[in-house]
């Protein structure tokens, strides 16, 4: 790799590196060093010029209620749904896999992915009406049926109203880890529990010591893009949580979470540059969670 | 005899709790389904009918406006514009980082490679900014300008690229064939499966998209399918029947491109996710 030329032998090829570069800097690395910038300074649409405040906006965040809030539900939020995502799609994967028939296999397979493929706008819609306080709300209707003394207020319940919005999100991206951990199953050579099962392992060790360790990229992979979807959830609280009075986030910001609070702050109070802080939080909370998961994992099931 | 008799059922028992999971699992979408066919008053009858049993449209009647065919038509523009342009250059930038190999291409690749775990959506306060001082706001190149360079595109091809022979590469240099030719020629077809795959893919994320849509779109001719379905709920009269038929018009479509692609979204997850 030493004798490498600086610029390369084509003059074609300078002009498509030239312009990657102009494009990547234009519409990636300035947004995000712009971020930064912006943090610092008080800035919206329609002022004539930033002006640098230091910390102020860091300040006020750290020192505010309601981000704080903010941050625990998008980690609340992160914690309920990864690890129920990961264990159910694995599980499931599972019997898939178990399954004889290539198109009863298909169909499973395609059922499952069936919600991770419509838009979270209309899935929201469609949870709305199922969550209905109401008995005609199918689950309070079920639940009732089954004995219980009082409808649950899913969304509207503040104790509540976030774990309601995760429910709704596994049952849309298990799918995708479905899939994931399926394709993952593919590669592990048959060969391996034939062996174990000629030593007598049974079923439960035999997905201890080959099918776990043997998936553990495909956990990584999995671990890592949900934990980052999940604290860029948006859509989802953006449909659900809009009433007539209190707008959106609630009941009492219970489902504020990071990115709708950006989005709040920026496009509904014109505050750009607190935004901007606050997407700098997110965005070290995004790093932090996965350089950990990346430890955590490679460590726990690497051999 | 018994034994065998005994794994078998066990097999049964197994099958059939799937089964009930697989029921239950897409239950909501029949739910959606079945009650966007009711009218406003069975929908909210108590207790709910498992199907309608006066089959009505009136929600589709009461929901439809010719704009949702510009809705649709303007999710194409969205989706198919910014997946189109950013393969090309995701594509054409992977190929000749790695056909015409300098150290400014390494240093480009390592300046996509390093943006390819930050979600695009943290940064829409400057992108925001930005589409005002080019002038972009509310149209449809303001949409589509940030999407049409993606890093992680370019990193996917570039370990696509590292897979296709050296030797035709070369033989094609030698037979002097221009660098554009090549990409077109030899490049291309060789890299059909992974871009088809990452395409249908991405097509589906930028078609169910709805924060930078909503943000840089503010007329309704511009709205996409998924800004107009958001923009038709309104908190102080919630007609069920209404939203519910504007989902499955929504829904319908989505579902049957996937059937009609689904080789190609196993293929992209699995490719995407394999690495």
């Amino acid at each position: 790799m030493k004798n490498v030329r600086l610029l390369p032998e084509n003059k074609t090829a300078l002009v498509v590196i030239v312009m990657g570069f102009a494009f990547l800097i234009l519409f990636w690395w300035y947004p995000l060093i712009r971020t930064f910038i912006l943090g610092f300074q008080l800035s919206g649409v329609g002022r004539l010029k930033e002006s640098w405040i230091g910390l102020a906006h860091y300040r006020a965040l750290f020192s505010s209620k309601v981000f704080g809030k903010v941050v625990l539900n998008t980690l609340y939020f992160a914690v309920l749904i990864v690890p129920a995502q990961i264990v159910v799609g694995l599980a499931i994967s599972v019997m898939i896999d178990k399954i004889k028939s290539r198109a009863f296999q298909r169909l499973g397979l395609l059922s499952f992915y069936i919600p991770y493929i419509l838009p979270i706008v209309a899935i929201g819609i469609l949870w709305k009406f199922l969550y209905h306080p109401s008995r005609f709300g199918i689950f309070n209707f079920l639940l009732i049926e089954a004995g219980m003394k009082e409808s649950i207020r899913w969304l509207e319940d503040p104790q509540l109203a976030l774990t309601s919005i995760g429910i709704m999100q596994i049952w849309q991206r298990v799918g995708y880890v479905i899939l994931l951990y399926f394709a993952g199953l593919q590669t592990i050579p048959r060969i391996f529990y034939e062996a174990a099962e000629i030593d007598g392992a049974n079923a439960w060790q035999r997905f201890r010591a080959i099918t776990l360790p043997l998936l553990t990229p495909t956990t990584l992979f999995v671990a890592v893009t949900s934990t980052i979807s999940a604290f860029m959830t948006f859509e989802a609280v953006y449909i659900m949580t809009l009433t007539a009075q209190a707008g959106r986030g609630g009941p009492i910001n219970s489902t504020n979470v990071m990115l709708y609070y950006i989005y709040f702050n920026a496009f509904d109070n014109n505050r750009m540059g607190y935004a901007s802080a606050a997407a700098i939080i997110l965005f070290f909370m995004i790093l932090g969670v996965t350089l950990l998961q990346f430890k955590f994992i490679r460590q726990k099931f690497e051999y | 005899m018994k034994e065998k008799y005994k794994i078998e059922m066990g097999k049964l028992l197994l099958g059939g709790v799937f089964f009930v999971i697989l029921l239950c699992y897409v239950f909501p979408l029949y739910w959606m389904f079945s009650s966007s066919f009711k009218t406003a008053g069975e929908i909210i009858r108590i207790p709910p009918t498992w199907w309608p049993h006066l089959l009505s449209v009136e929600g589709y009647i009461k929901v439809w406006r010719p704009v949702w065919i510009r809705f649709f038509i303007n999710s194409f523009i969205y989706a198919g514009g910014s997946v189109t342009i950013a393969l090309f250059t995701s594509s054409l930038i992977g190929f000749v980082i790695v056909t015409y190999p300098s150290k400014i291409g390494t240093i480009l690749s390592w300046a996509a490679i390093c943006l390819i775990m930050i979600p695009f959506t943290i940064l829409i306060v400057p992108l925001y900014l930005l589409i005002i001082k080019l002038h972009l706001l509310n149209s449809y190149l303001g949409m589509i300008a940030p999407r049409m360079v993606y890093p992680f595109g370019i990193f996917f091809m570039l370990l696509a690229m590292r897979n296709i022979p050296r030797d035709l590469i070369d033989a094609a240099k030698i037979d002097g064939c221009t660098p554009l030719g090549i990409y077109w020629r030899v490049a291309l077809p060789l890299l059909k499966t992974s871009l088809a795959a990452l395409a249908t893919l991405e097509f589906v994320w930028r078609w169910n998209e709805l924060l930078w849509p909503l943000i840089v779109a503010s007329t309704e001719k511009l709205f996409p399918i998924t800004v107009g379905l958001a923009s038709l709920i309104d908190p102080y009269f919630i007609e069920f029947d209404k939203y519910l038929a504007a989902c499955v018009i929504v829904v319908v479509p989505i579902v049957i491109m996937f059937l009609s692609l689904q080789k190609f979204f196993v293929k992209g997850i699995t490719l995407t996710g394999m690495k």
